[in-house]
């Protein structure tokens, strides 16, 4: 069993009050600290609820420090505020972290216990919670992605995962905790949901967009910034690199329960990560801060000498040395013999990671007036330039460099390792000597003549062409989709897109057999109802369906304001239609197309329709060939030889909404150019004619051509002016100065000669 | 705070102030819509992928689905750039005929819980630099801002009369700050201030102005509806002030002109989902025009379209001021 504290959070029904705590438990904890913790972890204004956080406090309490573990959960209350707006109510828990050492367990089966207890809890304030099943924890690359950024400090938000349900974010969260030394659930922060416009301090959030400064890792998928961010690259791989089952290392990690930081315990972490993962015995890493004892013996065996660095285990002389040096009196003559031992590749790699667990011995160091020499010997020492080719050495380099606790002349020292080749002389004009120069001036000036001449020829030969576009990108390609009869609109946006530089094309959309596009940007203008189950829903919506939406790789811009209602057709041969309403007998089904929502068919089977849902394709070939008595179908679509329309007012059927869809892989400039439309333009009536043409005269009055400056209106007939062969002369005329200033007998040798100039022997 | 804002025009800070449930986010929420009913070519783009969304899901959720949006619980920060009517230059014989660039107006809304603007004091440090407080944050924000949105619910008022305990506590404490780093100008807050009346759509308030004969209806309004003018709004304010519950509200406006210098404070009469219109006549009926009609137990409702009134008008004024560099 595990203690608890809680408070809740929320408004009383009808109240003018802003939220608040309501109540909580009479325990250690006061009013004061779950005002504090309710203010750092509000995550924005939810509504898809509920939805879990994840915090942490710490509690000094007569000089004693207590972790917690806090979960809130945020739930719809049922009730209402004074201005009828729902009231969500926050369950806050409170778990001593020191219950959770001997008996770990996971935030799902926290969240599963406390869920299910009454808003109030009354004492015993105990819940019975499952032990922790390393063998359940799977992690994808996403997860993989999330915990190693999260060693970078910065926040780190999951995006694309709108349409998860809340447990399973849950449990992404789970994983991604299991991932981390379990002491680092004193630290750790984490939210199902994140407002995008809300400052928030979480560190492992769910988000529409990522925050700004944030790391961003898109559900069930790796994270591309691992590349550049070094301590998570490394932390990466040794979650990828693992010499035993993830299992294991999940086990060995939940062992772990020293409260840990994983920004500014990062060695630390990094380390204990790397040896969960490690074929050898775990040893507790974590140097002695008692004066070690004697030195072993110098000669250690050849096994020793030859473990790799990813085995975890350190070369106990180096890590005796590197123990010495942390009490030494004589810190000098420690670091003299530590940094002796770096003798070979191996040697050097163990001493790599002595600075880097260790902080570089900044402790006994950085108070020293000769700190810079002590520091410049411990990385000439261990990261020798012949060893900087060699991806370990590079990657604990990296490791110091992200350190905010590697001293700033080390890193300093690193960075110019790790980040410059091998020094080379840079060639500057300054440094050419004087021939030199004449040598690259008349040169260059052959060349621009060369080049002036080829052309003035091009130019004479295509006069009055003119020819930019062959030099500039071609432009990017984008689909524009729509049902026919949204031709106007398609031709609409169409225009816009290609006057902001890009090459539109417009496909026509059969609703029947809608993909979307993903290879390019496309926009999609199709009713909600034929491409996705409801977005708006008419009256009877499906719901919220953004993250359908989502799955196929597409997101709605706009709303065109423009409905289309369904119709009931009935064949002429039909005796006494309003039967198929009043009475239907069996057999006497309607169909409809497969792709409504639940809730708009039970609305129709409510008023006695019998319904069978068919797909649009099928439902259109059953009216061509009037095989099908009755069908609801889209107005647009309505006109079938041999069937009529039955009034229905009463009948609740389907009314869809002209959306406007764009693919992930448009880039909001094109958003903006779109929404202009959308806001600006009244697409709902296409007018009569030359669609593409009615386009362009609606798309002038929105973002008319402003032709470039320099393209002065020629008068008729005229030409171009001739501006290469104006430059060619112009080119000419300079070399010829130049040539008559630098006469080729003042030359006096070969220009790249090293020989003082003969200048002044004339 | 999502990242990547476009680029665009420097943006000008500007804060919502309100008790809870005054109409701060509705208020923004209605913004679209209000700028979509306008003849002139004035619109709201989001600077950013998030604001965008806020804009496109409250426009929808207001025009289409008829609902309020829920309580604000935190700060929420909206990026937006307001793009006015292109206009033309006249043409001259040595250049051709080319429409200027749009005027842009960026602005950067902070749209924060009406709790935070009670009484309750600021923390003290306690090592997180006060990150965690949002009353700080909130009020970094109104420092760091200068434009207001302040809203005043005549309903809240005269059923509650706490207006005056949700403006004067962080006036003061903002006024501390100004004059801490010297910003006061004249022993005033340097912010241009837009005071919103709301819910004019209530017929408490509505009918408040027909006695008091401050009705004007707009004569290109193609539905009629009335409105009371910036001139008459204070006149207004103060009648509304006068039945306050707690009678504290006729220091509302005195707070008003000892903070803010009067040239910098502009009274608009809002509603946010305006009045009813049938369909069929489209036109303002004196008998029927509540667009909100109450029904018990449920979320609250709009019976018919939403027509914002005056919802831009106080975000132009602004914008336009401090675009302008804050001259009058």
């Amino acid at each position: 069993m595990i203690g608890f504290e809680w408070a809740l959070e929320g408004k009383r029904p009808g109240s003018y009050d802003e939220y608040g705590l309501l109540n909580w438990s009479d325990g250690r904890l006061d009013h004061e600290v779950f005002e504090k913790l309710r203010d750092r972890y509000t995550a924005g204004t939810a509504v898809d609820l509920p939805q879990v956080t994840i915090g942490t406090a710490k509690i000094s309490e007569n000089g004693e420090i207590s972790h917690y573990v806090v979960l809130a959960i945020r739930e719809w209350s049922g009730h209402h505020d004074f201005a009828n707006r729902r009231i969500a109510y926050t369950r806050w828990f409170y778990v001593p972290y020191e219950q959770l050492v001997d008996r770990p367990v996971s935030y799902t089966a926290l969240y599963t216990a406390f869920a299910a207890l009454p808003l109030e809890p009354r004492p015993p304030l105990t819940v019975d919670v499952p032990p922790y099943d390393p063998e359940a924890v799977s992690p994808g690359p996403d997860a993989l992605s999330a915990a190693a950024l999260l060693l970078n400090g910065r926040p780190v938000c999951v995006v694309g995962a709108d349409a998860v349900p809340m447990i399973d974010r849950l449990r992404f969260v789970d994983t991604v905790a299991a991932l981390l030394p379990y002491g680092t659930r004193t630290r750790f922060t984490a939210a199902t949901w994140t407002s995008s416009t809300s400052e928030h301090t979480i560190k492992l959030s769910f988000a529409r967009y990522a925050p700004e400064g944030g790391q961003t890792v898109v559900w069930g998928h790796a994270a591309e910034s691992l590349r550049d961010q070094t301590a998570s690259k490394l932390c990466y791989q040794f979650y990828t690199r693992s010499d035993v089952p993830m299992a294991t290392m999940v086990a060995r990690l939940a062992r772990d329960t020293e409260p840990l930081s994983i920004e500014k315990d990062r060695p630390k972490v990094l380390q204990l990560v790397e040896l969960s993962g490690s074929a050898v015995p775990e040893i507790e890493p974590v140097p002695d801060h008692s004066p070690p004892g004697a030195l072993p013996a110098l000669s250690a065996g050849p096994a020793d000498t030859t473990v790799a660095y990813r085995s975890g285990a350190g070369n106990p002389f180096i890590e005796a040395l590197a123990d010495a040096l942390m009490y030494a009196k004589d810190v000098r003559g420690a670091v003299e013999e530590l940094a002796r031992t770096g003798t070979n590749p191996t040697a050097r790699q163990h001493l790599q990671r002595a600075l880097l667990q260790r902080n570089c011995f900044r402790s006994v160091i950085d108070s020293r007036s000769d700190a810079s020499v002590l520091y410049a010997r411990l990385v000439d020492a261990a990261f020798p330039p012949e060893d900087m080719g060699r991806q370990s050495t590079q990657d604990v380099a990296d490791a110091l460099v992200c350190s905010p606790s590697t001293p700033e002349i080390v890193r300093r020292m690193l960075t110019s390792l790790v980040g410059e080749p091998p020094a080379e002389r840079r060639w500057t004009w300054r440094t050419l000597n004087r021939r030199a120069r004449l040598a690259v001036t008349l040169g260059g000036t052959a060349v621009l003549v060369v080049v002036s001449v080829v052309a003035v020829f091009l130019t004479l030969g295509d006069a009055g062409e003119s020819t930019p576009e062959t030099f500039s990108p071609p432009p990017v390609a984008v689909v524009v989709q729509a049902p026919a009869d949204q031709r106007y609109a398609a031709e609409a946006f169409a225009e816009m897109l290609r006057r902001d530089g890009y090459a539109p094309a417009v496909e026509t959309l059969d609703p029947a057999t809608f993909t979307p596009r993903a290879d390019v940007p496309a926009v999609t203008i199709a009713y909600d109802l034929d491409v996705l189950r409801a977005i708006s829903g008419g009256r009877y919506s499906g719901g919220d369906v953004r993250g359908e939406l989502q799955a196929l790789g597409l997101s709605e811009l706009a709303d065109l304001r423009v409905t289309d209602p369904d119709v009931l057709l009935v064949r002429d041969d039909i005796k006494q239609p309003e039967r198929l309403l009043d009475h239907p007998a069996k057999g006497d089904e309607v169909l409809i197309r497969d792709t409504l929502g639940a809730e708009q068919l039970n609305a129709l089977r409510d008023r006695g329709v019998q319904l069978r849902p068919e797909s649009a394709q099928k439902i259109a070939d059953l009216l061509a060939q009037r095989s099908a008595d009755a069908a609801i179908v889209p107005e647009s679509v309505s006109a079938y030889e041999g069937y009529q329309r039955l009034a229905a007012e009463e009948l609740p059927l389907p009314r869809r909404r002209l959306v406007v869809l764009v693919n992930n892989a448009a880039g909001d400039g094109m958003r903006q150019d779109l929404l202009q439309v959308t806001q600006r333009a009244d697409l709902a009536h296409a007018p009569q004619g030359d669609l593409r043409a009615a386009a362009k005269t609606l798309i002038d009055t929105i973002a008319p051509v402003v032709e470039p400056a320099t393209l002065e209106e020629p008068a008729e007939g005229s030409r171009s002016f001739p501006y290469a062969l104006f430059f060619v002369v112009v080119a000419i005329a300079f070399v010829a100065v130049v040539l008559w200033m630098w006469r080729p007998a003042r030359l006096g040798g070969h220009p790249l000669s090293s020989k003082p100039s003969r200048r002044g022997s004339r | 705070m999502q990242s990547d804002p476009a680029p665009g025009p420097p943006a000008h800070d500007i804060a919502m102030w309100g008790a809870p449930g005054s109409g701060k986010t509705t208020l923004l929420a209605a913004l679209n819509i209000a700028l979509m009913r306008r003849k002139d070519d004035w619109k709201i783009i989001g600077s950013d992928a998030a604001s965008s969304d806020y804009l496109i899901e409250r426009t929808n959720a207001l025009s289409s689905g008829r609902v309020f949006p829920e309580a604000s619980q935190s700060l929420e920060h909206y990026r937006w750039t307001l793009v006015g009517p292109t206009e033309r230059h006249k043409r001259r014989w040595w250049r051709r005929l080319r429409p200027a660039p749009p005027l842009k107006i960026g602005i950067s809304m902070v749209d924060a819980p009406g709790g935070l603007f009670s009484a309750a004091p600021l923390r003290t440090g306690n090592g997180s630099g006060g990150v965690d407080d949002p009353r700080r944050r909130l009020m970094d924000n109104l420092v760091k801002s200068r434009g207001l949105v302040f809203l005043f619910d005549p309903i809240r008022e005269f059923e509650l009369g706490d207006a005056f305990n949700h403006l004067h506590p962080p006036l003061t404490r903002l006024a501390e700050k100004m004059l801490e780093t010297g910003e006061l100008r004249d022993g005033k807050l340097p912010h241009h201030v837009a005071v919103c009346i709301t819910k004019f759509d209530d017929p408490r308030v509505l009918e408040t102005a027909e006695k008091l004969n401050l009705l004007d209806p707009a004569p290109d309004d193609e539905y009629g509806f009335p409105r009371v003018s910036s001139e008459d709004a204070r006149d207004l304010f103060r009648a509304l002030c006068e039945v306050s519950a707690s009678g504290n509200a006729d220091m509302v406006v005195n707070a008003l002109d000892q903070f803010f210098d009067r040239t910098r404070v502009e009274f608009f009469v809002t509603s946010s989902i305006g009045f009813f219109v049938r369909p069929q006549t489209k036109t303002f009926d004196w008998h029927d025009y509540q667009n909100l009609l109450p029904e018990a137990g449920k979320d609250l409702r709009i019976r018919g379209q939403v027509h914002p009134i005056n919802v831009v008008e106080p975000m132009l004024w602004l914008g336009q001021r401090l675009a302008s560099g804050g001259s009058r």
